[in-house]
């Protein structure tokens, strides 16, 4: 899917925010460092879609940020293009601006309540082609509505974002981010603000992207979604890639024990398919203070004793055809052959 | 309004009493809006349902269907510019068209609700333990001591730690403060547990331990939940039955598993379409259009313009919700769904 240089890779990548502990005094010096993101390497092909799965405060979010450059990160290296972005800054940064996109979660706030949907498309092009004719402009913002589907383009130009559906908002907010024609788009959380009735049209709009030869990173705690659109998926816990592989291959036959924990707990369509769920106890620690050893291990049902003391990392899963099935486990790790991982 | 076939009689007609010893008894519930600029606006426009004693019954549908406006007049928490029409029977009492004091004796004794975001409604500060004890100390006079015991007493049986009665809000995670909610609805013993979207915003892991906990509540204290929700997986994996509304309207109501292997409404069909399943690779089909407006009158079914499957008949008059299969009370409002009685005989 993805030859030559991906699209967009990240090589251990690392994120801290300092921020003030719960009950610490306003101070500056009583604030500690948050790993939100602890080393992460990821990539995106052009015309492919990447699911970023896990909890809040997995740093999901952070990691899409990273991606678009919208956070500065502490360790690693971001490649767009092939080209080592890390560094970019000033005019090198702003035209690397045109070629990424963000598309927000909640159509309601990123569109101006004020301005028509057809000014707030025609904005990105007067920044960044200043000389287009006010005539072409529009004709471009026509098009771009028509891309998403928002047709005669001319009716919803003209309206403002109150007179749109939330599913209309979100296609014309998806419109305006592709303006510029960009070659990677970070989605984060597009329909969990919609109706069911809506979300498969918009990840129906993101997979037409994705076919156009676009790099969807997505970013969703919504398992289903993911299983249905994403080629890869990748799952995160506590600012770490813990497992990812073609989507089909981590729904069907996960391998880490958190993976296998957060699938079980998705209900089933069908009430005959109800099972007991394996309820994961307490919720995802705080990344100011990060367990030793394998990160999961305080809440993992099959920990043993070397969990405590090292760190798995990235390992293939045993017996997968693909060879594109990675996990972090000591357990995985041990059944595939693979050398013990560092000590913590 | 509509021309009732011999199979189109009010429900309570029908064989088996439904409803016979039901906490909540909800008949042809109408609510409308008088707005500023002198128009009605109709949310609701002809809901039923019944929950009995230890069941979980489900009220689905899309974000303006009239879900949280139905429940929020079982509760009598409507604003005043707010008309309700029809019946609410909460424990056989009669509530429509009582006044606010009378009404505020059923409030969290008979019936408790929690609300969409309550975890975040809470008061930032006060300590858990207290605001769980208001409830009592307000609505049964309730010792302040007593009701602090049994503050502690519940955020047991929700599981949390007792020691955290004299927590604040803030510090407790996101699941902790919806299980505190939970337990602050369930100080004056109610009868029937009310929650609109109790899991919105709280993560998958999160979500399923407080499902877990509502049905272990419902289970060990045999009291009735009805759940509002827009997320179909979520009822057909913890509900008994559900009710589906669509543009104010009750359109479907069934056992979960009559519904997801019968169901009789092409709008019930096109949302289980719509929803995506984890293992199943089929995909998922959006519905287009869009619900009518409420603050018009709506002729005819309201699901009509979206309907595939619409004949002239659904331009004309509005099917009201009859039997479609007796044995498990499985009704539906739609003149394209065979009726029980030409079907069985």
């Amino acid at each position: 899917m993805s030859d030559g240089a991906p699209l967009l890779e990240l090589e251990d990548v690392a994120v801290t925010f300092r921020q003030r502990a719960t009950g610490a005094p306003l101070k500056p010096w009583s604030r500690v460092p948050v790993h939100a993101v602890a080393g992460v390497s990821l990539q995106v092909g052009r015309g492919e879609m990447v699911a970023l799965v896990g909890e809040s405060g997995s740093g999901k979010t952070s990691t899409g940020h990273l991606a678009l450059r919208l956070i500065e990160p502490s360790a690693g290296t971001i490649r767009f293009d092939g080209r080592d972005v890390t560094k970019a800054r000033g005019r090198q940064l702003r035209e690397l601006r045109r070629r990424m996109q963000l598309i927000f979660q909640d159509p309601y706030e990123a569109l101006d309540p004020r301005c028509r949907v057809g000014a707030i498309l025609e904005e990105p092009l007067q920044i960044h082609e200043p000389k287009l004719r006010r005539a072409a402009r529009r004709e471009r913002a026509a098009e771009g509505l028509a891309r998403v589907g928002l047709s005669p383009p001319a009716t919803y130009l003209r309206r403002y974002p109150h007179e749109l559906s939330g599913g209309q908002r979100q296609r014309a907010a998806i419109a305006a981010s592709l303006m510029l024609g960009p070659e990677l788009v970070v989605a984060d959380e597009p329909v969990s603000m919609l109706d069911v009735s809506v979300r498969a049209e918009i990840m129906g709009v993101l997979g037409s992207l994705r076919d156009a030869g676009m790099g969807v990173l997505l970013i969703t705690h919504d398992l289903p979604t993911a299983a249905k659109y994403a080629d890869r998926i990748a799952v995160m816990y506590l600012g770490r890639i813990i497992e990812i592989g073609p989507a089909a291959d981590v729904v069907d036959a996960p391998q880490h024990p958190y993976t296998r924990a957060l699938l079980s707990v998705v209900p089933r369509l069908d009430p005959r398919l109800r099972k007991q769920l394996e309820l994961l106890a307490g919720e995802v620690p705080n990344p100011t203070d990060v367990p030793s050893g394998c990160r999961f291990h305080p809440r993992c049902p099959v920990a043993f004793e070397d969990c405590p003391r090292l760190d798995p990392r990235l390992a293939p899963v045993p017996d997968d055809p693909s060879g594109r099935h990675t996990a972090a486990c000591l357990l995985v790790n041990a059944a595939a052959g693979e050398p013990a991982a560092a000590t913590a | 309004m509509n021309a009732l076939g011999g199979e189109q009689v009010s429900t309570e007609a029908d064989g088996g009493a439904p409803g016979a010893g039901a906490l909540l008894r909800v008949h042809d519930l109408h609510v409308s809006f008088a707005t500023p600029e002198g128009r009605r606006v109709h949310p609701v426009r002809g809901v039923d349902f019944d929950v009995r004693a230890g069941e979980r019954v489900a009220l689905v549908g899309e974000s303006g269907c009239g879900k949280t406006t139905s429940v929020l007049a079982v509760m009598g928490l409507l604003p005043p510019n707010a008309e309700v029409h029809g019946s609410i029977r909460i424990a056989d009492t009669e509530v429509v068209g009582l006044g606010e004091h009378e009404r505020r004796a059923t409030r969290w004794r008979d019936v408790a609700m929690v609300f969409q975001g309550a975890m975040n409604s809470l008061n930032p500060v006060q300590q858990v333990g207290a605001q769980i004890a208001e409830p009592m100390t307000v609505h049964q006079d309730v010792e302040r001591r007593a009701a602090r015991r049994r503050a502690c007493e519940l955020l047991e049986l929700v599981g949390i730690p007792t020691a955290r009665a004299t927590a604040f809000p803030h510090e407790l995670s996101g699941g902790m403060r919806q299980r505190a909610a939970i337990a602050m609805a369930l100080a004056c013993d109610p009868k029937l547990l009310i929650a609109d979207e109790p899991t919105t915003a709280l993560d998958t892991m999160v979500q399923a331990q407080i499902f877990e906990l509502l049905v272990r509540l419902t289970d060990e204290l045999g009291i009735g939940l009805l759940l509002v929700t827009h997320d179909l997986p979520i009822v057909m994996h913890f509900c008994d039955r559900a009710g589906v509304m669509y543009a104010g309207r009750m359109i479907e109501s069934a056992p979960v598993d009559r519904l997801y292997h019968h169901p009789a409404h092409p709008y019930t069909q096109r949302l289980l379409a719509a929803s995506p399943d984890l293992h199943t690779r089929e995909s998922v089909q959006p519905i287009p259009g869009t619900p009518p407006r409420l603050d018009r009158t709506v002729v005819g079914c309201g699901f009509r313009d979206r309907c595939t499957v619409a004949v002239e008949r659904c331009a004309q008059e509005d099917p009201s919700l009859i039997h479609v299969e007796r044995e498990h009370d499985h009704r539906a409002a739609c003149w394209r769904a065979p009726a029980a009685g030409e079907e069985q005989r």
